[in-house]
């Protein structure tokens, strides 16, 4: 049975309430529907692989401030020991990590002739011949670097490596033809310095999790020593990462010509680097929580009013031959048209959200496809907060027709 | 058309049991138009929506048209009430955000009729009542004797077998009290059985009969009282 036509013009003659109603309708469809676009985006950054091992990754920061010590020595026996602690698989020196907000960055160039601003951005990698194993890579051509290979990187020595071994999407950035392995590239515009590129790893994130190039990475064959500042990476056997932690800060802390800075599990990392991202997810999941729950008991307690102040109406077309289901349905009908009506308020507002976001924040634009999903979501949301005083409604007996108040 | 046989009516509370119908009898013929006379309190209204099925008896058997409605679900009652009974109300009961032809179509909505179907009847019921130019105007837009008469369009609308008629006239003036009880008059001429509640005497001795309810129980005018039933204070209400 249609009574779209009288409910509507019914509603027509009552437009400032019907308008409130779908403007808190519209208000919140652009709301949640950016603000699920954007934890979407974060969620997505935060469970976007590292390309490590994360479970089973250890990271371990020692400063050392006795400056009689050999520290060339020292890593030697740090990486000695490590390697040989129960449960450990491999582990490395490096100078950063990747997802840890902080490293290097390097421009490089596949061509000697390009000007430096055609430079392609990578971020950099200092590891010895286990770095492949301890960052859990898996190269899909070349090789690993010789230990002979491996060179001392300081302040006062910056060796530039003749051999690396680059992630895939820097090589096919540098190479889009596919043919990066055993191509020369070069760190500075002017030709000097040619590296020779042995090997592509499928995958590793740089130490910027929210750059453009965040896959470019590069592992180069350096042990770095600036300042006493001593970094390993160790990767454990599934489910010795505590014990393998445990074990390493007891051996790192026996040293007493060092500070043990940093124990921290590969994870523990990550949550640091992406708390701002989590915190985000967070606010804005209680914000749609929020807002869909205001707006849903916002109809409740709007249609409820209105049965209230309908009841004799509602008798009435009980009296004239209305079943339960047709109340409940006049109910749905009448909410259904209001929602309807602020979600087509709403379309707008989502877009123009979005565009300002965007433009003022760069959180990119929706895609199409969030809409009807965000207004079919909200369409049902106002049904089912409808549904009880709709049921309430239909249980209001006929006989009230007949009261005199 | 109409028989009630030994209906009953008790409200019950946790600490109250109110009796409002008491073994009442009745029955109607069709092309009867009926009054109902009673002071407030004696069970009218109760005999009105048992009589309209808004309600259910709690005991006793109600026939209409030859078929116990007395134990009817919500559903069956619900047709019957839209397809056999039309209701006309004290204080109109118009729904004021719609139109005069939109209320009129309520319950035809509810029969399932076609658009057009619904249009030609809405349009020859507000005709009828003298109101078919005004279809587009909202309740408000009129006097209560024009209300009343959407209301008995609305109620003739669906051609119901009776009409049921709740003070028709207690919030009107005389002169539209008038236009109503002729506009009533001239229905029931043409064949639809009209039961009307009034507390007017006057418009009860218009009826061809009346019924009186005290305590509960109905008393025919060609019925003399029972003994001990205390005579009306109304003024000409038929009863011996």
């Amino acid at each position: 049975m249609n009574e779209i036509g009288p409910i509507f013009r019914a509603l027509t003659r009552n437009k400032l309430g019907v308008f409130l109603i779908a403007l808190q309708i519209a208000l919140t469809l652009a709301i949640v529907t950016n603000a699920a676009f954007i934890i979407r985006e974060r969620a997505a950054d935060i469970a976007r692989p590292s390309g490590l091992d994360e479970e089973n990754t250890a990271i371990f920061i020692t400063t050392l401030f006795d400056s009689k010590v050999d520290q060339r020595q020292l890593f030697r026996d740090d990486l000695e020991a490590l390697r040989s602690l129960p449960g450990v698989l491999a582990a490395t020196p490096t100078q950063s990590t990747p997802a840890s907000g902080g490293g290097w960055g390097e421009d490089i160039f596949n061509d000697p002739e390009k000007p430096s601003n055609e430079a392609i951005n990578t971020g950099k990698f200092m590891v010895d011949e286990h770095g492949l194993e301890t960052f859990g890579l898996e190269l899909v051509a070349g090789r690993n670097f010789r230990a002979d290979e491996i060179q001392v990187a300081s302040l006062d020595e910056m060796p530039t490596s003749s051999v690396l071994i680059v992630s895939q999407a820097l090589a096919d950035e540098l190479f889009p033809d596919g043919n990066a392995l055993g191509q020369t590239i070069w760190d500075s515009p002017d030709g000097e310095d040619p590296m020779e590129i042995i090997g592509i790893y499928e995958r590793m994130q740089n130490a910027w999790p929210h750059s453009s190039n965040v896959n470019n990475s590069v592992l180069v064959p350096n042990l770095p020593m600036f300042n006493g500042t001593m970094m390993y990476v160790v990767r454990t056997e599934p489910g010795q990462l505590a014990s393998v932690m445990a074990a390493a800060e007891a051996y790192l802390s026996e040293n007493r010509s060092r500070f043990v800075d940093v124990v921290r599990s590969f994870e523990e990392q990550k949550n640091r680097t992406y708390s701002r991202d989590i915190a985000m997810v967070k606010l804005l999941t209680a914000v749609i929580t929020v807002l869909t729950a205001v707006t849903g008991l916002g109809i409740v307690g709007l249609a409820w009013f209105s049965v209230t102040q309908r009841r004799k109406q509602i008798g009435t077309r009980r009296a004239l031959g209305a079943t339960r289901y047709d109340i409940v349905r006049y109910f749905m009908l009448e909410n259904g048209l209001i929602t309807t009506f602020g979600l087509v308020i709403g379309l707008a507002g989502t877009v123009g959200l979005n565009w300002f976001l965007d433009t003022q924040y760069e959180v990119g634009r929706v895609p199409l496809w969030y809409l009807p999903l965000g207004m079919f979501a909200l369409w049902i949301l106002g049904q089912l907060a409808v549904l009880l005083p709709a049921r309430r409604a239909a249980n209001i007996p006929p006989a009230i027709a007949t009261r005199s108040v | 058309m109409l028989k009630m046989k030994n209906i009953s009516k008790v409200y019950r509370t946790e600490l109250v049991e109110t009796h409002a119908l008491r073994e009442l009898d009745l029955h109607v013929d069709e092309g009867e138009f009926i009054a109902v006379t009673g002071p407030s309190g004696s069970g009218k209204t109760t005999f009105l929506n048992i009589a309209g099925l808004l309600e259910s008896p709690s005991s006793g058997i109600y026939e209409l048209d030859g078929e116990d409605v007395s134990r009817l679900n919500d559903r069956q009652r619900s047709r019957i009430r839209n397809e056999k009974v039309g209701f006309i109300f004290q204080s109109f009961n118009l729904i004021p955000d719609l139109n005069l032809a939109d209320n009129v179509d309520v319950p035809l909505r509810y029969r399932g009729w076609s658009a057009v179907q619904r249009r030609r009847a809405v349009g020859d019921m507000l005709d009828l009542v003298g109101l078919g130019s005004r279809q587009n105007y909202l309740p408000s837009q009129l006097s209560g004797g024009q209300q009343q008469r959407v209301a008995i369009a609305r109620a003739l609308a669906g051609k119901p077998r009776f009409l049921l008629a709740d003070e028709p006239t207690g919030n009107l003036d005389s002169e539209m009290a008038e236009i109503v009880m002729k506009l009533l008059e001239s229905i029931n001429a043409e064949g639809t059985t009209i039961v009307m509640v009034t507390h007017d005497p006057d418009l009860a001795h218009r009826a061809s009969r009346n019924i009186h309810i005290l305590d509960g129980r109905a008393t025919d005018s060609a019925t003399p009282l029972s003994p001990n039933v205390t005579p009306l204070p109304e003024r000409g209400v038929a009863h011996a």
